[in-house]
């Protein structure tokens, strides 16, 4: 038979299963197509169990306005705070660094901002990047502003992505994925039946009920109930040597939240920091050789939970007539902020490639070839820290004992001989903020662009100078990030 | 000479053809200030290939880039306007299609047009997916307006380049070089110097003696690779058992009462010709399989095609297709026909010149010759190369001919997995494969493939969303348009400032 599968059924709410669900239900319900989505309720497992809160890239406002839902709905429901990049410190032992998102100085031909800086004798060691950048003088004095939609003005430069909790951001993906006309089924997924050919007839539920379907999401997390549990594609794993356990909690907090995550480094893990509205999120990742669970625990606060960490993907998330997503598919490194991304843009894939009902074979491979080159700019993004720190304890020392990638060590051989960046498809991650994290992580290339010197050194310096006065003076006249927030939750601090 | 530490400052091209003086004019922009000198080098008894008059709308980005004036332009290099190609004979004899610089349909329709028009019963119910296309529409009608920024306009929905006589660019772009200090050298150059220890290029030498001496060779050289397969044997991966035409025979006419602002290229027993359209003249060629057609006969076949006057004397060319296997090797960059041969089927060789001195650019040489920047520049490269490849063997391929032993061959030669994959997911699904690098985007292989009548079994089910009368009265609306907005824009020659070309005889 041809047309659309008549019937899919979600196996796991939580954010990936709910974004899925929406985005199904708007285009295809209108096909009269059947989505079902049988949701345990409870902890959002979708994402993994430690995902407690989601710190995204600035992407995640393109993937609300195809989904068609609204940025400041999504933070009331979600305690959300705005995120104007990263910072990191201790990586470099003594060492802070901002990570900003938007645009950071400005390219001259294509002569790239950091050329320009390190054609005037700056230094990796020391240079303070976000000096350049709205969205970085902006986070560190506390201030917020939309970017101006006129290309023009600076303050077109400065971009934004959302901390988020977790759990409201997946109830208000699901009361809009129920409007769109997905169904609701109580109870958990545990297994399916298949048939001759391989393909899944029928997802078992926990208590024995059977529900058949023509096309099967797995959303159930680290579970990977049908992914693994049925059909048994292996996980590829991408763990930093030694760093195995992470502990995860959320905690009242009313002070004034930065806008910015933050990923300290400490001498057994480090330790991520998501400020919510009225609320903190923090996880540590840390080698259970040198910390044990219950000092993890100490650390972040009484109600913490700690698990095994096993970052890593499913080389086929989507096999016959199975598709993996959410933690099920991937799991990516926290310093990746690349678990609201995958979720959606999986979803958003996954629409240009919906397949017939008997059909699926060559759409799973180009959604496979697609996931395989996102989920590995992930894994590349996060292991550039590991293998790039510089500190001496033990963990530490183990944690870069490992070899990058293929592609990152190209990455890396481009950046250290003369601070270039390799274009690479269907990355998560722009030129900009690939700079900006070898940046961060203190890389020092051997030599800068030729090009640059082309650029007279004394009219660059006044260039330089200039956008970092008017990053710093554009800054300080924004409204402060706190009072942007209280705005935009009625204030119920 | 490569010796580690030392700042390029010294840049030797060799050749001046097409590659050499764009080259010329992109390093002497781009690296102006920095304090390297660039001399030219070239050889007017060896002269150059003195064909590839066709383009790729990129093009216009390159001489943007340059600060190139687009009036001068097609003045000085007697240039048409190029919306599209138009292939007539490859799937069936009696075909036609064009491949639009552009899109079918409205902009922003949700699902791609193709989807939508293969839904209602494609070319059967409505027409060809030609008839719903505007610069196609424009093209048969030799009409040309500049595209509007308007995103919402039918007029938005194209881009297009230039048909020019090459000659006549290589010495627009050799003005532009030598007023931004490029220094020419007439004079054939007769050794290549390297050094004994790194195999570094470190001079090269004139037939008079004189001996010129760089940082960086940029070898334009043609398809003889003067440094980089005679000194440095870079190599050369042959893939001319998925393209095997290696032989062309070129030939202008004189003009005729038409300026069609397309190119054609219509198959032949054993290859095709081509037709290029430019203000002053006709580029026509032949571009054919030796195994399967002697000279003689390609000759003949050419004289046939032509619908005017031939000007002058057959211009005889040899090729293979492939690439060097290192476009850059040591300190030697490849760009033009030295760095490879894909046919022109596509015309996309100038467009590789323009990309190889992208990535140059991108990827210019520190004085510590780290060998990353080569290997990023050479896998750049060959991606841009393969892609091309197989956008070109599809038109060979997916044919259903089987008249003539080389359209039997081109049916059913094995072809690389990386295009029996797009093919799958075209076939099966509609769905073209889509990158972010490399130059043909999804409407050119949704052209192609349907022209080629590789028709999908499966259009996207989001395709029925809208219900089919509705569907039916929007299709027929958007041809109406499309024929209408066509007929109100000017005429070709008008449109690029030109009064009519001089009718020297008639076809
Ligand atoms: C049949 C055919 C049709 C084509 N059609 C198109 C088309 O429509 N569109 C398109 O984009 N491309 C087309 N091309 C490709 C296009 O012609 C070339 O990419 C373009 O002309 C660049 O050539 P080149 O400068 O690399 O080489 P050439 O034009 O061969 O130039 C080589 C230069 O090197 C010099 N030289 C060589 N040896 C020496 C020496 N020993 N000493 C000194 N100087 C030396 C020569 O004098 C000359 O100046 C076509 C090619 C062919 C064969």
């Amino acid at each position: 038979m041809s047309g659309a599968p008549g019937h899919i059924l979600i196996a796991g709410g939580g954010v990936a299963g709910w974004t899925f669900a929406l985005a199904v239900a708007r285009a295809l319900r209108p096909l009269g197509v059947q989505i079902s989505v049988a949701d345990p309720g409870g902890a959002d497992e979708s994402l993994g169990a430690h995902a407690l809160a989601l710190s995204t890239l600035p992407g995640v406002r393109d993937h609300h306005h195809a989904l068609g839902l609204d940025d400041l709905d999504a933070m009331r429901a979600a305690r959300g705070s705005f995120k104007l990049g990263e910072i990191y410190t201790g990586w470099t032992p003594g060492d802070a660094a901002i990570l900003p998102f938007g645009e950071t100085g400005a390219d001259i031909g294509p002569v790239r901002f950091h050329q320009q800086l390190m054609r005037l004798g700056a230094h990796a060691g020391d240079l303070d990047l976000a000096a350049f950048s709205l969205a970085g003088e902006a986070a560190r004095l506390g201030r917020f502003a939309p970017p101006s939609p006129d290309p023009a003005s600076f303050l077109s430069t400065l971009d934004y992505g959302l901390h988020l909790e977790t759990e409201g951001y997946g109830q208000y993906l699901r009361t809009a994925a129920l409007k769109a006309g997905a169904q609701p089924i109580d109870g958990r997924v545990a297994s399916a039946e298949r048939g001759g050919d391989g393909r899944l007839t029928a997802a078992v539920m926990e208590d024995g009920r059977k529900l058949p379907a023509d096309l099967f999401v797995d959303a159930t997390g680290e579970r990977a109930a049908l992914i693994s549990g049925v059909l048994g594609a292996p996980w590829e794993s991408w763990a930093a040597p030694g760093l195995d356990r992470i502990a995860a909690v959320i905690t009242e907090d009313n002070a004034p939240p930065l806008a910015l995550t933050r990923n300290e480094a400490m001498s057994a893990g480090w330790r991520r920091d998501a400020p919510l509205y009225g609320a903190a999120a923090a996880q540590l990742i840390f080698s259970s050789r040198d910390m044990d669970d219950a000092a993890a625990i100490r650390q972040l606060g009484g109600t913490a939970s700690v698990s095994a960490f096993n970052p890593g993907r499913r080389a086929a998330p989507w096999s016959a007539n199975c598709l993996a997503i959410g933690a099920a598919a991937c799991l990516p490194d926290p310093l990746s902020c690349a678990e609201q991304h995958l979720a959606a843009s999986a979803a958003l894939r996954f629409l240009k490639l919906v397949p017939h009902s008997d059909g699926g074979v060559v759409e799973a491979r180009e959604y496979n070839r697609v996931f395989e080159a996102e989920t590995g700019s992930a894994r590349d993004f996060a292991a550039l820290c590991y293998l790039t720190q510089t500190r001496q304890d033990k963990t530490w020392k183990t944690a870069r004992r490992a070899d990058p990638s293929p592609e990152l060590a190209r990455h890396m051989a481009l950046y250290k001989a003369r601070g270039r960046i390799p274009r690479s498809e269907d990355g998560i991650y722009d030129e900009a903020m690939w700079a900006a994290a070898f940046i961060a992580m203190r890389v020092q290339p051997r030599d800068h662009d030729p090009l640059a010197n082309g650029l007279a050194e004394a009219a660059l310096r006044q260039r330089c100078e200039q956008i970092r006065h008017l990053a710093a003076s554009t800054a300080r006249r924004l409204p402060e990030h706190a009072a942007m927030l209280a705005q935009v939750h009625g204030a119920r601090l | 000479m490569g010796s580690p530490g030392k700042q390029v400052s010294r840049v030797v091209i060799v050749g001046g053809g097409t590659a050499g003086w764009m080259a010329a004019s992109a390093l002497s922009h781009g690296l102006k200030g920095a304090g390297v000198a660039i001399e030219l080098i070239e050889s007017e008894a060896i002269g150059t290939v003195g064909v590839g008059e066709s383009t790729l709308p990129h093009i216009r980005y390159f001489n943007q880039s340059l600060g190139i004036d687009e009036a001068g332009f097609l003045k000085e290099t007697k240039a048409t306007i190029k919306l599209g190609i138009e292939f007539r004979n490859w799937a069936r004899k009696g075909d036609s299609y064009i491949h639009p610089f552009g899109d079918y349909g409205h902009p922003g329709d949700p699902v791609d047009f193709h989807h939508s028009w293969l839904r209602l019963g494609g070319a059967a119910a409505l027409g060809p997916i030609d008839d719903y296309s505007l610069p196609i529409r424009m093209a048969r009608r030799e009409r040309f307006a500049r595209p509007s920024s308007d995103m919402d306009s039918l007029l938005s929905t194209y881009s297009y380049a230039y048909q020019f006589d090459a000659a006549l660019y290589a010495r627009f772009l050799r003005g532009f070089s030598e007023a931004r200090g490029v220094t020419r050298t007439e004079g054939r150059v007769v050794d290549v110097a390297l050094d004994g220890e790194s195999g570094f290029v470190t001079a090269v030498t004139l037939e008079n003696g004189k001996r010129i001496e760089g940082d960086l060779f940029v070898d334009c050289s043609g398809f003889r690779g003067l440094i980089i397969e005679q000194a440095l044997k870079a190599g050369y991966e042959d893939w001319s058992h998925w393209l095997p035409c290696d032989r062309a025979i070129a030939l202008p006419s004189a003009s005729t009462a038409e300026l069609p602002p397309y190119t054609r290229a219509t198959a032949q027993d054993a290859g095709w010709c081509w037709r290029i359209p430019l203000q002053h003249r006709v580029g026509n060629g032949h571009v054919y399989a030796s195994a399967f057609m002697d000279d003689a006969r390609a000759e003949d076949l050419l004289m046939q095609a032509l619908e005017n006057t031939a000007l002058a004397q057959p211009n005889r060319l040899r090729f293979l297709a492939g690439k060097r296997r290192q476009q850059w090797s040591r300190n030697c960059v490849a760009i033009g026909l030295a760095s490879g041969f894909l046919e022109p089927l596509e015309s996309t060789s100038i467009h590789l010149i323009q990309v190889a001195l992208g990535y140059l650019l991108d990827f210019f040489p520190t004085g510590a010759w780290d060998p990353a920047d080569a290997a990023e520049f050479n896998r750049s490269m060959s991606m841009e190369y393969e892609r091309v490849r197989d956008f070109l063997i599809l038109h060979y391929h997916a044919t259903e001919r089987r008249d003539t032993p080389f359209w039997g061959y081109c049916r059913t030669m094995d072809i690389p997995d990386s295009l029996t994959w797009k093919m799958e997911l075209f076939r099966e699904r509609g769905v073209p494969t889509s990158y972010e690098y490399g130059v043909f985007l999804p409407p050119s292989w949704v052209a192609v493939y349907i022209g080629q009548r590789i028709l999908p079994r499966r259009f996207d089910p989001l395709a029925g969303a809208i219900p089919e009368a509705a569907a039916r009265a929007r299709f027929a609306r958007l041809k109406a348009e499309i024929d209408a907005l066509a007929d109100t824009l000017p005429h070709h020659g008008e449109a690029i400032g030109m009064t009519r070309p001089s009718v020297t005889a008639t076809a």
